[in-house]
């Protein structure tokens, strides 16, 4: 059940911030790559802390916490 | 020398057509007039719109929770005020924007702001107050859309050309000096209306010499400040008027309307602190402590987020709070009473309010104002209304002003919201039930609405942050393409891609469809390479 993804609005999202910056051909589909692997480690991390406080679902604090650490991470 | 023949028989032929350049020359001047009397328009324009607007808003929003309360003792403050004469009309006028009655809230706030302030200043009893605020109530019924339109627009015309009708501006101005900002002409004016306050009988006939007199002022294109708030007044006005004759008979109740007309007139303040400048909100902080003392009784019945706002505001403004601070209790009233009213119009009003003003903080106080002016309108027509944007205030004031109905279907109002919307330019962003699936899916466990929120920041300062990463690899580079080598140092620097781990593997694992045929050459048979190199 997995969607395409959104090509031209991952380029349009690093063109608003890098103007001067353009992609190539196939390189936006591996920021894509890169973006779902952040948001596999981030939900990792966040099912980890929900986990640690005994709670089934992931509540925004656990997010919180994770983002802190996996932002943290994923600085080149 | 037949040059210069001809150079005389030129001149000489120029000499009768001197006269057409003459007639040619004529009409110039009157277009410069005309010019100059445009370009005046457009600039007051904004500046009143801003404020007027914000005014409004807040009005409306003290309206919709006090004016509920007070309707009928407003009311009957109205009329009476009407009776009270022409110096009480001009007080009147501007107790109008006060509004009686939740629906002319976006009216009455601008009102009360206005007439607040001057009350204030004068220092009058609060008996006084009460009387306008009555008067303001009352008026605010009926016309305050359309007067409130009218007024935003004459405003704007006044704010370009000097004060002709100081009088009448004042009176106006009281009603839409909160909306509008002028706070200070407001004070000094105010104070004035302040004493004339106490005659309620007179204030209905000030009311309707008031309106005539706005319409002339507006006409005029007074002072710029004037002109905002005898717009506004004017509006307050006509509505009072038109109120305080259906009201006639409330004599009897003055004081208890009083009461709370000076409530919801320091709930103006409050809201129109945050707009006007410091010296107005110490001079409304010594009026509104007496009048809070008269008004508290009446101020229980309203909702506790009113009374906690009047408190704050009472409490601020003795202490002489800045500007910013106002503002702040703005935005809190703002919220509260989206909150209090719990209704998602509201709400959106308020966010939007908030929106607009953080958004538009840097442009100062007038474009909130007009936010402001633009939302009163519609509050005063139901609570339902939802403020349209900035730009399409015009057209929702005078769709406001039109009908009037009391609870406009929200129907209409998303329409317009959604009509309005597209005039603003959309921030691309990645679509939140691609990222919500992608979650969900990597999580395995049920996420909380409210994760949901924090991973869209996460997202974006992610991609803030990815940017940075590939500029610089680029840059280093000395390329101006992102390719995908560095993609894939980036990925070996977080650690995603290691010598384990190569990133092949890593597609084939969480690309979809094509992507990995895209991206992975294959060496197929016959020399051949997919995708071609």
């Amino acid at each position: 059940m997995k969607r395409a993804a959104p090509r031209s609005t991952l380029r349009t999202l690093i063109k608003r911030h890098k103007p001067q910056l353009c992609l190539a051909a196939y390189a936006d589909l591996l920021v894509h790559l890169n973006f779902l692997l952040f948001l596999h480690r981030l939900a990792e991390e966040a099912r980890a802390n929900a986990f640690e406080s005994k709670s089934k679902t992931i509540k925004s604090e656990h997010t919180m916490a994770a983002a802190k650490v996996i932002l943290k991470k994923s600085r080149g | 020398m037949v040059g210069l023949e001809w150079c005389y028989s030129l001149s000489l032929s120029l000499s009768p057509p001197r006269s057409l350049q003459i007639s040619l020359a004529t009409p110039v001047p009157p277009e410069s007039v005309e010019k100059r009397g445009l370009i005046r328009r457009p600039k007051n324009r904004k500046a009143v719109n801003v404020e007027a607007f914000e005014g409004g808003v807040e009005q409306n929003l003290l309206q919709i929770k006090g004016t509920q309360n007070h309707m009928a003792e407003s009311q009957a403050t109205s009329i009476i005020g009407m009776t009270m004469g022409t110096s009480d009309t001009e007080i009147v006028l501007s107790n109008t924007e006060l509004f009686a009655q939740p629906q002319l809230g976006e009216q009455s706030q601008a009102g009360f702001s206005a007439p607040e302030q001057k009350l204030l200043k004068g220092k009058n009893p609060v008996q006084g107050r009460k009387a306008s605020n009555a008067a303001i109530e009352a008026g605010v019924l009926s016309d305050v859309d359309a007067k409130e339109g009218m007024t935003e627009r004459l405003q704007k015309k006044d704010l370009a050309q000097d004060p002709e009708h100081t009088d009448q501006m004042a009176t106006e101005s009281r009603g839409r000096a909160v909306s509008l900002s002028s706070e200070q002409r407001e004070h000094t004016r105010g104070s004035s209306y302040a004493e004339q306050l106490p005659g309620a009988d007179e204030l209905v006939a000030g009311i309707k010499y008031r309106r005539s007199q706005r319409e002339l002022s507006w006409g005029l294109l007074s002072s710029d400040r004037p002109s905002s708030s005898p717009s506004a007044a004017s509006r307050s006005l006509s509505r009072r008027s038109d109120a305080l004759s259906a009201l006639q008979p409330v004599k009897s109740s003055r004081p208890s309307v009083r009461e709370t007309v000076t409530h919801i007139i320091e709930k103006l303040d409050d809201a129109d602190e945050s707009e006007e400048m410091a010296d107005v909100e110490q001079e409304m902080e010594d009026d509104r402590a007496e009048q809070e003392g008269a008004a508290s009784e009446v101020v229980k019945s309203p909702t506790s987020a009113r009374t906690r706002r009047l408190s704050r505001h009472s409490t601020a403004m003795a202490a002489l709070y800045p500007e910013q601070s106002g503002r702040k209790l703005m935005k809190e009233a703002v919220e509260r009473e989206a909150e209090l009213d719990g209704v998602a119009v509201i709400g959106e009003v308020g966010d939007s309010e908030e929106e607009e003003m953080t958004e538009e903080e840097a442009e100062t106080e007038e474009p909130e104002s007009e936010e402001l002016s633009m939302k009163t309108p519609a509050f005063i027509r139901t609570k339902a209304y939802r403020p349209s944007p900035l730009l399409s205030t015009p057209r929702s004031l005078k769709t406001a002003a039109s009908r009037f109905s009391p609870k406009p279907p929200l129907a209409q109002q998303a329409a317009k919201r959604t009509v309005m919307a597209p005039r603003r330019k959309r921030e691309p962003a990645l679509p939140s039930s691609l990222v919500k699936k992608i979650f969900s899916h990597y999580a395995k466990v049920p996420v909380a609405r409210d994760a949901f929120k924090v991973v869209e920041k996460c997202v974006e300062v992610y991609f803030r942050q990815l940017s940075n990463d590939l500029e610089a690899y680029t840059m280093h580079a000395r390329r101006k393409t992102v390719q995908e080598a560095d993609l894939e140092l980036l990925m070996r620097r977080q650690g995603l891609v290691t010598d384990k781990m190569p990133l092949h593997v890593l597609i084939e694992r969480h690309l979809p469809l094509e992507y990995r045929k895209l991206l992975i050459p294959v060496a197929m048979s016959g020399n051949k390479v997919i995708p071609h190199k």
